[in-house]
């Protein structure tokens, strides 16, 4: 796969709950490509369906109607080992909060994926604390997640959501929980995980953090709004991001 | 009001000439507000006039005339960084009475109206957002400072247009 | 090789949170402990206490394949005449003697033996032991035993008089199987002459021999004849321990059921993470298999341990020589097996539905809607229907098959009638809304967590439904005093029956307080909610009693069904001599007694512990 091919691809997607009479779309239909590098933001109203976007993005839930395609790989056509696979390798999540075990050791946490893989101990040791390393927790990669600031635990779940061959990261609220200057130091180093050629979507209500994306969509009652007669594409607020 | 107060605050510290006190004022505001030498010297006239401030004698070294603060200067100014500041009335706003005034009028296009404000607002966010991203936090503090004042009014102008059209949803539904 | 791996991370996962909830853990460990300790100990103690066909027989005959009495006191010599080439044979008596010392008496059954039968290899070993000193050798030589020292009031080293003469006393001897009767044994003179032989004969020669002495007007006992199968003592360890077994199933499964919703996001979080359903249900059972099998070692060494240590009181209480605590193999095996199954199945159910959830209800928090308890209340009528039906077609077959169907149908009861409570506390939750409030909170709390006090209920039922039981079936035993043999054997000592009941009531309780202190747990955000808007602590402590009162009121009136279908069965089985008895005092006291013993404990415990989280 070439390094240009996007990272995620979404056609035509919906969600709906329920069926007949009660059936209630939560989502779509909505198209979005996240190519290699970029950092997308969604915003919108609760209820707009950002979270169940997520959720579809990364194998967490099946689409009612049309695509989703992560790394080239057609959703539709895995089984559910080959999501499991899918989830360990190539998506990782980060929520607003409680993303960590807490039985386990910041780096224990970051390698989690990787030892699920079947990557063996001192490999996954090794890239977990290269991980940590970048964003910046070298140093606390003994701590358990009770002894972490809030900061430092969004921080430890970035790094596993980038572990190892993981190239999409999958965001919902992850500064909801923090203050402004933790929430502002997530956002840096997601931005430079980024600048360093990963890609993440980033679900936020926070206008200030959704800033630091390459494009912010806003999504209500399921669909992105179309900014104006001058977008090109649905919703794009604005391509591309400064050299 | 805030020029005449923001000369004072920089008399205060040392005595400047007129082309010294724009270059100050830029400087620490980090050429938000840029400002124009006649305006410098109006206000230094009506500074004088009020007796804020008074012509230092004429020295032998330089032709141009340097000015400093006098005592009821200092107590105006003491007074001005103690008062907190207050909008009292509001400023007046554009976006506000743009969108007050289609809510008024009853036109069917608020919610473009808001989207497009947000598109627009988002971007100049994403726009501060670049160059705090490049601000080094170490030597630039004001200016850092500065855009985070910037974002966060940006920011506010969007939870606005959020809760208008929140409002303007419920106003819709039945 | 990826599995393998999966589970070394996730098994470090489960390991860790064992070790951070050491309450939880230390529950199901000795739990475990407990069961396997009973099943060890017990098994030991009773296996000891009981005499084995070898002993029995050796009480008898030593370790001889014949005991012949013969028609006239002979010599030796005619008598091995009578036997085969290559049989051994050992001569022995048995009198009636008056033994006196000083001005005292004591009437003694006299044994004397053969030199060298009562040794080892001898054919008299066994029949008599010689607890201190020695056996007499020569003819002004005594042995007695303790009864019969202190009859006399004499020690050893002193002499008592025998027919006229002064003998000295060597020893102290006992019969195996009678401590208490009064003997003595004296040397056999060499050409004494007795009626009492045994014989060890070659096995083909056995049967001809026997009917040849048979024919020839002696009397004859034979080793095949007194030997009995050992398997019924092993019979009752396993159906008791099995039952205990379950029991502890039981309350280990609502443990698991409550961490494992309590754990629910961190399961969705590994599961976000790419482990399959497969790999967290396996990590849960090995770490289950850990805790089981720390369970099981304790166990083994407290009811070994416990063992020993009551055994030299084993003798006083039985009146028998036990010998030495013996441990059976069998019972720490199949009590291992026993408390690593129902550790497994305990966890079975709790982990797949866990694994199952789909991964974004369990990073939301949210409780999966709770449609199943329809299910559960058609599976619970389905096995009280097949449970009726198995016992109705079981009584009219043969007397094994029927015993089976009274038991199975009684399995079958418990978990049916268990099944059925989510369903029922749902309904009852549905009726609460008069109730005072911490009545109103206990019921809408037992069927919020419905999932988990299933089988608490059922634990609480399963064992009070024990006792219920037994209480009846004494009842009716009391009531005829002639009862037959099975049923003496199950109701005869009031005693041991009183003790069980009062067991198994206690460990209804146990299971109820457990249960009561896992709710306490989960719902200490609404305890704090309650704090919040001014509940004083009094009213706390009567939401938590409330919540354990009512659990043990719902299980102690479904227990009474469950109790009273196998002794209804059991009364039906025993050809019509017993009449049915219905245990009142025993049903009102589990119906009223236990939830108000549950009541207050849970009362008193809430002002102890804590109502917040303890920081780690």
């Amino acid at each position: 796969m070439n390094s240009h091919a996007p990272i995620l691809e979404l056609e035509s997607v919906t969600r709906v709950h329920g069926a007949g009479a009660r059936a209630v779309r939560a989502l779509g239909p909505v198209s979005l490509t996240v190519a290699p590098g970029e950092l997308v933001a969604i915003m919108g109203p609760s209820g707009a369906g950002k979270s169940t976007l997520l959720a579809l993005a990364g194998a967490l839930d099946e689409p009612s109607e049309g695509r989703v395609r992560v790394a080239g790989v057609d959703l539709a056509t895995q089984s559910r080992a080959q999501l499991a696979a899918l989830r360990r390798r190539a998506v990782g999540y980060v929520f607003q909060d409680l993303n960590l075990l807490p039985g386990l050791t910041a780096a224990e946490n970051v390698a989690l994926p990787l030892e699920l893989d079947g990557l063996g101990l001192a490999r996954a040791r090794e890239e977990a604390a290269a991980a940590l390393e970048r964003v910046r927790l070298g140093t606390l990669a003994q701590r358990f997640p009770d002894e972490l600031s809030g900061g430092e635990q969004q921080r430890v779940a970035i790094a596993r959501a980038f572990v190892g061959p993981r190239k999409l990261l999958l965001a919902d609220e992850p500064t909801g929980a923090l203050d402004s200057v933790s929430g502002e130091m997530c956002m840096r180093l997601l931005r430079a995980q980024c600048d360093a050629g990963r890609s993440a979507v980033l679900v936020t209500h926070d206008a200030t953090h959704a800033a630091w994306a390459d494009r912010v969509l806003y999504l209500r009652d399921g669909r992105f709004v179309d900014a104006g007669p001058d977008a090109s594409s649905p919703a794009v607020l604005r391509a591309g991001r400064s050299a | 009001m805030s020029v005449r107060n923001s000369l004072l605050a920089i008399l205060a510290a040392q005595p400047t000439h007129g082309y010294g006190l724009k270059a100050r004022f830029e400087q620490s505001t980090s050429g938000a507000w840029p400002l124009n030498i006649g305006q410098v010297y109006t206000t230094l006239a009506r500074l004088e006039r009020d007796g804020l401030v008074e012509p230092e004698p004429v020295h032998d070294e330089g032709p141009r005339q340097t000015w400093r603060i006098t005592d009821e200067g200092r107590r105006q100014l003491g007074e001005w960084f103690a008062s907190p500041v207050a909008d009292d009335p509001p400023p007046r706003d554009e976006l506000a009475i743009k969108v007050l005034l289609a809510v008024a009028a009853d036109r069917h296009d608020v919610t473009a109206i808001l989207d497009r404000q947000r598109a627009a607002t988002v971007e100049r966010l994403q726009d501060l957002t670049r160059q705090k991203m490049r601000a080094d936090p170490e030597r630039e503090l004001p200016w850092l400072l500065l855009l985070d004042a910037l974002i966060l009014k940006a920011n506010a102008e969007l939870e606005w247009l959020a809760l208008c059209e929140a409002r303007l949803s419920q106003r819709g539904a039945p | 090789m990826r599995r393998l791996s999966a589970l070394r991370a996730l098994l470090r996962v489960e390991l860790r949170d064992a070790l951070r909830n050491r309450a939880r853990s230390w529950l199901v460990v000795s739990l475990v402990a407990l069961g396997m300790a009973a099943m060890v100990g017990g098994g030991a103690l009773f296996r000891t206490a009981r005499a084995t066909p070898h002993e029995r027989c050796a009480s008898v005959l030593g370790e001889a394949s014949l005991r012949v009495r013969t028609y006239d006191a002979t010599t030796r010599e005619p008598f091995e005449r009578l036997l085969p080439p290559g049989a051994r044979v050992a001569a022995f008596s048995e009198r009636a003697a008056l033994l006196r010392a000083g001005s005292r008496e004591a009437s003694t059954a006299l044994w004397s033996f053969e030199r060298g039968a009562l040794d080892a290899g001898g054919l008299a070993q066994g029949m008599l032991r010689v607890l201190e000193g020695r056996a007499p050798r020569d003819a002004g030589e005594i042995a007695l035993s303790r009864s019969a020292l202190e009859a006399l009031g004499v020690e050893r080293g002193a002499a008592v008089d025998l027919d006229g003469r002064s003998h000295a006393i060597v020893g102290v001897v006992a019969l195996p199987e009678q401590l208490a009767s009064s003997i003595a044994l004296v040397a056999f003179a060499p050409e004494q002459e007795t009626r009492l032989w045994l014989v060890h004969a070659p096995l083909d020669a056995q049967a001809r021999l026997a009917d040849d002495l048979h024919a020839a007007g002696h009397s004859v006992q034979r080793r095949s004849e007194l030997g009995e199968s050992d398997g019924f003592e092993q019979l009752v360890t396993f159906v008791l321990g099995g039952f205990a077994f379950f029991e502890v199933a039981l309350v280990i499964g609502a443990v698991f059921a409550v961490g494992l919703r309590r754990r629910q996001r961190e399961i969705g979080l590994v599961g976000a993470n790419g482990a399959t359903a497969g790999d967290v249900v396996g990590a849960l059972w090995l770490a289950t298999l850990v805790l089981a099998a720390l369970g099981v070692l304790l166990g083994t060494l407290l009811g070994a341990g416990c063992a020993f240590a009551l055994g030299p009181w084993l003798d006083a209480w039985n009146g028998r020589w036990n010998g030495a605590v013996e441990l059976s193999g069998a019972h720490i095996a199949g009590g291992a097996a026993l408390g690593l199954a129902s550790a497994l199945l305990a966890t079975v159910l709790p982990a797949l539905a866990a694994a199952r959830l789909p991964i974004v209800v369990a990073l939301s928090g949210r409780r999966p809607v709770a449609t199943a308890s329809r299910a559960w209340l058609a599976l619970g009528a389905a096995l009280l229907g097949a449970g009726g039906l198995w016992t109705a077609l079981g009584l009219r077959a043969g007397e094994f098959a029927a015993a089976a169907s009274v038991l199975g149908g009684s399995i079958a009861a418990v978990l049916g009638l268990g099944a059925c409570s989510p369903w029922l506390l749902g309904v009852l939750s549905r009726c609460a809304s008069r109730l005072p409030l911490a009545w109103r909170l206990a019921a809408r709390d037992a069927a919020r967590f419905r999932a988990r006090n299933g089988p608490v209920v059922t634990a609480v039922l399963a064992a009070l439904s024990v006792s219920i039981a037994l209480a009846s079936l004494a009842g009716s035993v009391d009531e005829l005093v002639a009862a037959q043999a099975r049923e003496v054997s199950v109701g005869a000592d009031r005693e041991l029956v009183g003790i069980a009941i009062a067991l198994s009531a206690f460990t209804g309780l146990i299971v109820v307080l457990i249960a009561t202190a896992l709710a306490t747990t989960e719902s200490s955000a609404d305890a704090r909610v309650l704090e919040a808007v001014g509940a004083t602590p009094v009213v706390l402590r009567t939401v938590a009693g409330a919540r354990a009162g009512y659990l043990a009121l719902l299980g102690a009136l479904l227990a009474a069904p469950a109790g009273l279908y196998p002794s209804w069965g059991l009364v039906e089985l025993a050809d019509a001599k017993l009449a049915f008895h219905t245990p009142w005092r025993v049903l009102a006291a589990f119906a009223l007694g236990l939830p108000l013993l549950a009541f207050l404990s849970a009362w008193f415990a809430a002002g102890s512990a804590s109502q917040r989280p303890r920081p780690r």
